[in-house]
């Protein structure tokens, strides 16, 4: 299990590194940092150019701007073993890891909750499917899914506030938040972890558009795996034991038919992340998806290859997750 | 084996006393799908007695598999089932899944065919043969259920059984994931174990050592056998008791030497036939079965071996004929209207009788066009059969 | 004693090594054939299709053109017809263009993207998998590696990033985009295909009989992926569909002055309330296309399930 990990780690490491330079040198090639200040009129003089120039590191080859920018990333700067994660600064000379950092936190909210629906759902609605296959609930179930699986993101995400705007002004009052994070005004959430009403209400939406789109794959997937599960001559086996039918399928069926959906769930992860900035943008979240759309406008190369690599990082980090959880269930996996 | 046959015989000629019946099959069917279904069984009986072995063999597609799995209530839901298996006299079709449960495992136990895929990947091999412990044990403590485990694995043939009951089955090799399911089965001391093909699934090199290891089950838990195989050769070296299957249907049934040297239904003569020849040194060619056997949505009328039966005529397409007593030995049953013709003659001498329709010649076309000679001229003379009815 | 039933020589044998999958393509296809739902979602597929290119031809309004009529009071009138008025069956937006004009043209659009961006990710996901599936060793390795590094970045976001670059990309450069960052999936399904099918006899036999490494690939080995090829092919027509919605929306797909249907939707937000067609009717015309797209696919990959043949003994 330990060294299973390590090498997970490991292959994990470089080909984060492997995308950090890729990633750094198509942000280096395509943003060119000084181009509002060059379209600034009256015209800056070429001394302040320069010194722009200076300031965002062109002055140097970008090999060696690549080489400053990882050495402050993994913290290879006297402050090794602790990683600063530092990205460099962006256009406006503001820290780029620090912006990232308030807006990874809100925007993991909406992920996280977003996840936690979907497996909710899958596993549930999965099972319930797969063990009733070709009756109603599952008719039921598989037409949902369809739809679901039909919708475009943003699109998705519009309706359900124009369907919440609607009930709102029927009854009167604001029984769905619509925009923002937080009502104006409320105090700051203290940590990743604190949550009150207003906050609950304001990610409720978001999570439910974002977390529906995600689940309708897996439900169609959980589906799937609890048939093949089922038909297993395991689960005969377990039955000839004495085993009661109901126990198992709860005990053999579903940590079986689980095991397909965790990898499914680290593929898609990539895909929520995109999902995300989509859903933050109809619900005016000031997370991740709206610091990248400001970073691309302003052709800010820190910021954009901050952004790339933080959204890397994440998506590296969830697939090691998944497959943590996978060795866990699988033995075949732990012990190879 | 003559010893025991020659007892058993005698015992259950003198006393056919109920109390030694522990499971009785009685006109059972099984359908999968509508009405233009898959009859899979079709009317199949029989018992088990105390501590006998009884084999069922057949084709694959005769129904063999599937009626034990209907015993057991493990057929799928789609399936319909009708007819009766009681187990001492209780109904087991249509039964709960509650009261099932009690009786599967603890009463009638199974081994299935492929072991690769009957043990669960995510369990260790002892909580598996646990899990049966506990099922029907619910006061055994831990360290009870553990020393058990590690007895049977010890009686099945395992070494190192208490290093291994911490293995998970991908660690296992096939032949020892069978012994394993062995052990699960007998874990309880059932009065009655089905295996399924135990040793299908196997190299030949593991068959025999995966027996040995259902003898040596048989033999602490003094339960019946019932021995689902295509192999006759494991009959043979096992059974008490002997019932052919053909086309979800029993068509031969009776002691194993009277089936064995007696066969008194042609398709048990081909199939002992081909069979190679033992008891002499002089070179013998096996002589084959032509044809398929029957699609089970589409039977051919009248009894279902009549396209493949050397000795078929045209009655033969009429009715499907009953199973009865043969050579006036009351346990000895077949389901032929021919089957006096073949009394007194041995297996070799019955077995003539496919030498004409499976000669070398005849056989690539037989594959390729269907049985020629006999079969057209069946058809022929039942179609002019049936305008004759009509008219 | 041995083994002694002989096996029974049912289903069809297979008459040359490729014949198999020919014969098993044939009868996906009569099953498919025979299935009501994603029959009944081709056709409805086809005839959207075929309707968005024939149409505009036969109907009075383009796609481009501005309804300049003038009303009693010398209004221009076209500025906000509500669905069935004057002549604009699904309305007009606010500056007068016939939204079903539009939605011809977006449909076409985006069946031009669909096509474009599916061939090339499943040229490009075909290749690099059977490059790296038959191959093996180092072109495996680095193939896969590069897939890691591609899929370790969400897709949308490379797509954005490098369309951002690209502010002039019309439907086709935005096909060829989906197309080029599409098929890493693709190539990892069929690496796997082609690592399980080689060690099969029939392309021992074909290599025995010296046939060409390119000949196994293309005769015998893609043949047999086809279903795996087929089902991605169906699924990342949808997500391209859905694809060029979430960069039109973001503001890095299609631009006016030419539309799609994503672009219609982007637009049609912010007029959810006054003109609810122009968010509304693009938006389920989508949603129908995916779903009939989904619902192929299902269809393909039902046709091509072994479990449709198995009998239970």
């Amino acid at each position: 299990m330990l060294i299973y990990t390590v090498r997970r780690l490991v292959s994990s490491v470089l080909v984060l590194l492997v995308a950090s330079f890729i990633v750094f040198m198509f942000a280096a090639a395509s943003y060119d940092p000084l181009k509002p200040l060059r379209s600034r009129n009256p015209p800056p003089t070429p001394q302040s150019l320069k010194l722009a120039a200076h300031q965002a590191h062109l002055d140097q080859p970008v090999l060696t701007r690549y080489w400053n920018w990882l050495r402050h990333m993994i913290g290879w700067d006297g402050s090794f073993p602790f990683l600063k994660l530092n990205f460099g600064n962006d256009v406006h000379n503001a820290s780029v890891s620090h912006a990232l950092g308030m807006r990874l936190e809100v925007t993991t909210r909406m992920i996280v909750g977003a996840i936690l629906l979907a497996v909710i759902l899958a596993v549930v609605l999965g099972v319930i499917s797969g063990v009733r296959k070709d009756k109603a609930f599952d008719a039921v179930a598989t037409i949902f899914t369809f739809v679901l699986l039909a919708l475009p993101t943003f699109w998705f995400a519009a309706v359900l506030k124009e369907f919440a705007i609607k009930i709102n002004n029927d009854v009167g009052s604001r029984v769905f938040f619509t925009a923002g994070t937080q009502s104006f005004g409320a105090p700051p959430p203290t940590s990743f972890f604190s949550v009150n009403s207003d906050q609950l209400q304001h990610i409720l939406l978001p999570v439910v558009s974002l977390g529906l789109l995600t689940a309708s794959g897996w439900i169609r997937y959980q589906r799937a795996s609890v048939i093949d599960v089922l038909d297993s001559d395991y689960m005969r086996l377990a039955r000839a034991k004495g085993v009661r039918n109901r126990t198992v399928i709860r005990r053999h069926g579903l940590r079986n038919a689980l095991i397909p959906l965790v990898t499914v769930m680290a593929i898609d992860i990539g895909a929520l992340f995109g999902g995300a900035i989509i859903t933050e943008q109809v619900y005016d979240w000031h997370g991740m998806g709206e610091y990248l759309n400001t970073a691309i406008g302003n052709e800010d190369t820190y910021a954009v290859a901050g952004w790339v690599m933080v959204s890397a990082v994440f998506v590296v980090v969830f697939n090691l997750l998944a497959d943590l959880v996978y060795a866990v269930l699988d033995p075949r996996i732990r012990l190879s | 084996m003559p010893d025991s046959q020659a007892s058993f015989d005698v015992q259950t000629q003198t006393r056919e006393a109920d109390d030694d019946v522990l499971l009785s099959v009685d006109d059972l069917t099984v359908t999968f799908g509508g009405e233009k279904g898959v009859h899979a069984v079709r009317g199949v009986s029989y018992v088990v007695r105390r501590h006998e072995t009884l084999g069922i063999v057949g084709e694959s597609g005769s129904g063999k598999s599937v009626t034990s799995l209907a015993v057991m209530g493990l057929l799928p839901k789609t399936a319909r089932i009708t007819g009766s298996v009681k187990f001492r006299g209780q109904e087991l079709v249509g039964a709960k899944d509650k009261r099932m449960s009690t009786i599967r495992g603890k009463r009638i136990a199974m081994i299935f065919q492929d072991p690769m895929t009957s043990l669960d990947p995510v369990y260790k091999i002892g909580a598996q043969i646990t899990e049966t412990l506990k099922v029907h044990n619910p006061h055994m403590s831990r360290a009870d259920m553990r020393k058990r485990a590690v007895e049977l694995l010890e009686i099945v043939g395992i070494p190192n059984a208490s290093d291994r009951f911490e293995d998970y089955p991908h660690q296992f090799s096939g032949g020892m994931r069978q012994r394993v399911v062995i052990a699960i089965a007998m874990a309880n001391n059932p009065d009655v174990i089905i295996a399924d093909e135990p040793t299908t699934a196997l190299d030949v090199t593991v068959q025999a050592t995966v027996l040995e290891a259902i003898k040596a089950a048989q033999k602490e838990t003094g339960a019946a056998l019932v021995l689902i195989t295509h192999d006759l050769g494991v009959i043979a070296g096992m059974a008490d008791r002997v019932l052919v299957m053909y086309a979800g249907r029993a068509v031969e049934i009776g002691g194993i030497d009277d089936v064995f040297y007696q066969p008194r239904m042609p398709y048990t003569v081909g199939l002992l036939n081909s069979l190679p020849r033992m008891d002499t040194d002089e070179k013998t060619r096996l002589t084959p079965i032509v044809g398929a056997p029957p699609s089970l949505q589409n039977l051919p009328s009248g009894c279902p071996f009549h396209p493949r039966c050397p000795l078929a005529i045209e009655e033969c397409t009429k009715a499907e004929p009953p199973l009865v007593e043969v050579d006036g030995r009351m346990l000895h049953r077949a389901a032929c209207i021919r089957s006096d013709e073949l009394r007194g003659q041995d297996r070799y001498e019955a077995g003539q009788v496919f030498e004409a329709t499976s000669s070398d010649e005849v056989l690539p076309a037989d594959i390729v066009g269907g049985e020629a000679q006999p079969r057209e001229a069946l058809d022929d003379s039942s179609t002019s059969q049936q305008d004759g009815t009509e008219s | 004693m041995q083994t002694a039933v002989p096996p029974s020589a049912s289903g069809e044998q297979p008459g040359e090594f490729a014949g198999a999958s020919e014969s098993q393509g044939k009868r996906a296809f009569k099953i498919f054939v025979r299935s009501p739902i994603p029959m009944a979602a081709m056709i409805f597929f086809v005839l959207v299709v075929l309707t968005a290119f024939i149409a505009p031809y036969f109907y009075r309004w383009k796609f481009n053109r501005i309804d300049t009529r003038k009303d009693a009071h010398g209004h221009y009138i076209a500025l906000s017809a509500h669905p069935g008025q004057l002549g604009h069956p699904l309305g007009t937006d606010g500056t007068g263009f016939d939204l079903l004009a539009r939605m011809f043209r977006g449909t076409q659009r985006d069946v031009i993207i669909v096509l474009i961006s599916t061939t090339i990710a499943l040229a490009i996901g075909i290749t690099m998998g059977a490059l790296a599936g038959y191959f093996s060793s180092f072109v495996d390795n680095l193939l896969m590696r590069f897939v890691d590094v591609m899929l370790c970045v969400p897709v949308l976001v490379i797509l954005i990033i490098v369309a951002s670059n690209y502010p002039s990309l019309g439907a086709i450069g935005l096909g060829l985009l989906l197309g080029l960052f599409g098929w890493m999936g693709l190539s990892r399904l069929v690496r796997a295909q082609f690592l399980a099918l080689k060690e099969r006899e029939f392309v021992e036999a074909a290599h025995a009989m010296g046939a060409s490494n390119f000949r196994i690939i293309f005769r015998h080995l893609i043949p047999n992926a086809m279903s795996t090829i087929l089902v991605f092919g169906t699924l990342f027509a949808a997500v391209s569909i859905v694809a060029e919605t979430s960069l039109t929306y973001l503001g890095y797909g299609v631009h006016p002055p030419d539309t799609s249907l994503g672009l219609l939707i982007s637009q049609g937000v912010g007029a959810a309330e006054t003109r609810p067609w122009l968010f509304y009717y693009p938006g389920i015309l989508i949603l129908l296309l995916v779903l009939a797209v989904n619902l192929i696919g299902e269809g393909i990959r039902n046709a091509f399930d072994p479990r449709h043949n198995r009998v239970r003994d």
